[in-house]
């Protein structure tokens, strides 16, 4: 009886369908767990983390609610990043003071544009309308 | 005769599985190469973009405000007042790093009350979570 059994065996050779289903459910899991949208991360440097204590004054920096930075001492200008470099040395701590109005997007513009000037910036907590006419 | 015959039909069905078998393995390797597995994020937030920033790896607490200004802690939803006590169980140290998904149209406004709580709580790495622009 058992020798038969094999002989049997040996003749139907390896099924496809059983491999399609594992590759197929492979194939599930991993359209279903994989995603394809790469996502980036800026450091929100806090007030917190400051090691040392600064040797200058720190420079203020306003974003207005249309994402412009402006100096806070001087608010009317809006900055160039030739301004940017030229009035923030790069020992000096530089804070970001978004207005009350100021989107994210603003806020995530702004602190990458410093970056990509070689600056970091703490950002501090946002001011109102009335704050900025009166510093 | 007929034994022939399903024998030819069984072959010609396993034949025909053969370019399906082909495509499937491809979508596989497509989809194990290309795709990455993580954590699940808040998905129907729409974040900020950024072109610069650091590529993230998912850092221990994720901390979400949706466009309507709810806040949420590991998806779960808190309020000013109880986000101590939900850090609190968590047992957080200074060196936990906290990621922070913000809608892309939130204000500054609605920031500070979150980044208040976390500088009370003595949590000072807090990163802000963007999504990648395309490059032009």
């Amino acid at each position: 009886m058992r020798p038969v059994l094999i002989t049997k065996r040996r003749h139907t050779g390896i099924g496809l369908t059983a491999l399609i289903d594992v590759v197929f459910i492979l194939l599930l899991f991993f359209m279903l767990t994989s995603s394809f949208q790469p996502f980036q991360a800026l450091d929100l440097k806090s007030a917190l983390s400051a090691s040392a204590h600064a040797k200058r004054e720190p420079v203020l920096l306003m974003v207005d609610s249309e994402g412009q930075l402006r100096l806070a001492d001087n608010f009317i200008q809006v900055l160039s990043d030739e301004q940017l470099q030229a009035s923030v040395h790069t020992d000096a701590s530089l804070v970001l003071l978004p207005h009350a109005d100021t989107s994210v997007q603003f806020i995530v513009s702004a602190l990458e544009r410093l970056k990509s000037l070689g600056l970091t910036a703490t950002l501090g907590n946002s001011i109102t309308s009335e704050a900025a006419a009166n510093p | 005769m007929k034994n022939t015959l399903a024998r030819c039909r069984r072959k010609n069905a396993e034949n025909n599985m053969i370019p399906l078998i082909n495509i499937v393995f491809l979508l596989l390797i497509f989809f194990m190469i290309a795709g990455r597995i993580e954590a699940s994020r808040p998905p129907e937030l729409d974040l900020p973009v950024s072109y610069h920033a650091a590529p993230a790896t998912a850092q221990a607490v994720t901390i979400s405000i949706n466009a309507a200004g709810q806040w949420f802690v590991q998806d779960q939803p808190i309020t000013a007042d109880t986000l101590p006590m939900a850090l609190d169980s968590m047992a957080l140290s200074a060196q936990t790093g906290i990621d922070l998904f913000l809608h892309q149209s939130l204000k500054a406004r609605d920031l500070d009350a979150m980044l208040e709580a976390l500088r009370t709580q003595g949590i000072a790495r807090v990163r802000l979570v963007t999504r990648e622009g395309e490059r032009l």
